[in-house]
């Protein structure tokens, strides 16, 4: 039975010193290691936050330097496709300008020679008109009264006779 | 080749301690049965040669309990209820055939006056000082009582107690606990005022999680974080208090070792702390679901109050319960690491080599139950603060995210 029943004593001390150790501890004690302990709370937090930022900021610049890249690959490819056709062009209008270069020179040419051809005629016309006028002479062994006229003959002949 | 090379050493080992330890197990019962021999001359309760003894004899034999007086039958549940009950003075050991005991200061207070003296003064026969006497026989056992001269000139016991504001075992027990846990409080705000954020270390490294679990898994889980911050402090110091002085009950040596927690007075202004800041922050859901719990057939309110009846009892039987409960585990605990001890002596009685032969049992058995008494004390401690968080989560009418709500 005396191990059942509360004797005031020991209710007041109890009373007494919980109070006090209570008071104490909340004063004391309590503040200081709750205010320390969400401090390094927050800032494992933060730091968590700030980590995961910096993730995230990584994860972005890796992204858009990847699509740099990529923008930069086709801006590549672009242009040297680019300088392809220019090349392809040039290749073609100089072979264009070649080509007609050549036509122009040949076809040039080829009317010098012609007009060449036209004076060297004329000329061997001129002269074959001369040279048998003087064997027609020497032939017939006088000198054509009108000597013009016959010439004029000759020439025409000539002419007709189509070389 | 190699493995079969290992496989040979280890045996060769394994056989060689096997060897050993037969060597060691007999050296240890030749002493044991050398130290037998000589035994009786070993300051153990001998046994008995007179049969009959006087009970009476006995017990006030037991209240200055002397190896000089080894005539003693030695009775195991008088000596367990010794040790867990309240003292006006605090028995450390025998020395030398004394015993050392600390006196610890009596304070009383007798029809308006205040006596304070040392419990010292009732170490006499009749255990009297002055106009009191602490009373070692049945009636008011254990309590000191006012004498007073009857109507017939007979000395007798005064109908009025005094107030007994002694500075019991009990009381001195708690005091030094206390301390202690200021002196640790100290030292660990001081380690967190001096490392600032950066992780504690040494005893506040300890103290740390043990704090953080009250703090989380005790009050948040029951009040949340906002109602939790205002009943931190008073559950925290609960927690510390209740598991210190569980704690410190089972240390068996001198400061420590009194059954504080196992005293019913200080659980009682335990569970009446806890029960008067329930009914302080109770709300009006809280009386509302006293009165009229809702979800019960109105059958069970109306014309008798049945739901009503029960739900008011509970509002007592809660505290009650948990002033029971710790009180019953921790001198339950303590009844039984007694018995295992005294079985040593209880074998001892009947021979002494019987006593010898016990002990190691009573050691392992022993070494158990404390181990079970240090699980125990946490484990009170913990269910102590966790039901009183739940009573005061139950007055606010605060439900966390599950629907545990307290019943």
């Amino acid at each position: 039975m005396e191990l059942v029943m509360p004797g005031v004593g020991v209710l007041f001390w109890t009373c007494l010193i919980f109070l006090i150790l209570f008071l104490l501890l909340k004063k004391w004690a309590f503040p200081v290691i709750n205010g320390m302990i969400k401090k390094r709370e927050e800032k494992i937090s933060s730091a968590l936050e700030e980590a995961e930022n910096t993730r995230k900021e990584m994860a972005d610049l890796q992204a858009r330097n990847s699509e740099m890249l990529a923008e930069a690959r086709s801006e590549k490819d672009r242009i040297i496709g680019q300088a392809k056709d220019f090349k392809r062009q040039i290749e073609e209008s100089s072979r264009q300008k070649a080509k007609e270069e050549y036509d122009r020179i040949m076809q040039s040419a080829r009317a010098d020679i012609e007009r060449e051809k036209q004076a060297a005629l004329e000329e061997l016309r001129v002269s074959v008109a001369n040279l048998s006028l003087d064997m027609a002479e020497k032939v017939i062994g006088s000198e054509l009264s009108d000597r013009d006229k016959q010439k004029l003959l000759v020439e025409k002949g000539l002419k007709d006779l189509k070389l | 080749m190699s493995l079969f090379y290992l496989y040979s050493q280890v045996s060769f080992w394994l056989e060689d301690m096997a060897k050993r330890l037969v060597i060691r197990f007999l050296v240890c019962v030749g002493a044991f049965l050398a130290l037998c021999q000589g035994g009786k001359s070993l300051p153990v309760a001998q046994p008995l040669a007179a049969g009959a003894v006087d009970a009476r004899q006995a017990e006030t034999g037991r209240q200055d309990a002397a190896p000089g007086m080894q005539q003693e039958v030695f009775n195991a549940g008088d000596m367990i209820l010794d040790h867990i009950t309240d003292k006006h003075s605090w028995h450390i050991c025998d020395w030398k055939g004394e015993a050392v005991v600390v006196h610890l200061p009596v304070i009383l207070l007798h029809e308006g006056k205040l006596h304070c003296f040392s419990s010292a003064r009732f170490e006499n026969s009749d255990h009297v000082y002055g106009s009191f006497q602490l009373r070692t026989e049945s009636p008011h056992k254990g309590r000191i009582v006012a004498l007073e001269k009857g109507s017939d000139g007979r000395v007798g016991i005064a109908e009025r107690l005094p107030w007994d504001f002694s500075i019991t075992k009990t009381v001195a027990a708690m005091m030094v606990s206390s301390l202690f846990l200021v002196i640790l409080f100290v030292f660990i705000v001081r380690n967190y005022k001096k490392r600032g954020e950066k992780a504690p270390k040494g005893i506040a490294a300890l103290f740390e999680p043990v704090y953080l679990f009250v703090r989380d898994e005790v009050v948040y889980a029951n009040l949340g974080k906002e109602h939790g911050d205002r009943y931190l402090p008073y559950l925290a110091t609960l927690f510390f208090f209740i598991f210190l002085g569980n704690f410190l009950g089972i240390v068996p040596f001198f400061p420590f070792g009194a059954n504080i927690t196992g005293n019913i007075s200080v659980t009682l202004v335990l569970a009446l702390l806890t029960f008067l800041i329930t009914m302080g922050s109770s709300t009006k859901a809280y009386w509302k679901h006293t009165f009229n719990t809702p979800g019960v057939p109105m059958w069970m309110k109306f014309p008798v109050p049945l739901m009503p009846a029960i739900e008011v009892m509970e509002i007592f039987t809660k505290p009650f319960v948990l002033m029971i409960r710790l009180f019953a585990n921790m001198t339950a605990g303590h009844i039984i690491i007694l018995g295992f001890v005294s079985l040593v002596l209880i074998f001892g009685q009947q021979s002494v080599a019987l006593g010898w032969a016990v002990s190691p049992l009573t050691i392992v058995f022993g070494l158990f139950a404390d181990a079970l008494e240090l699980l125990v004390s946490f484990i009170q401690a913990y269910i102590f603060t966790m039901l009183s968080a739940n009573y005061f989560a139950g007055a606010l009418a605060y439900e966390p995210g599950k629907p545990s709500h307290g019943h």
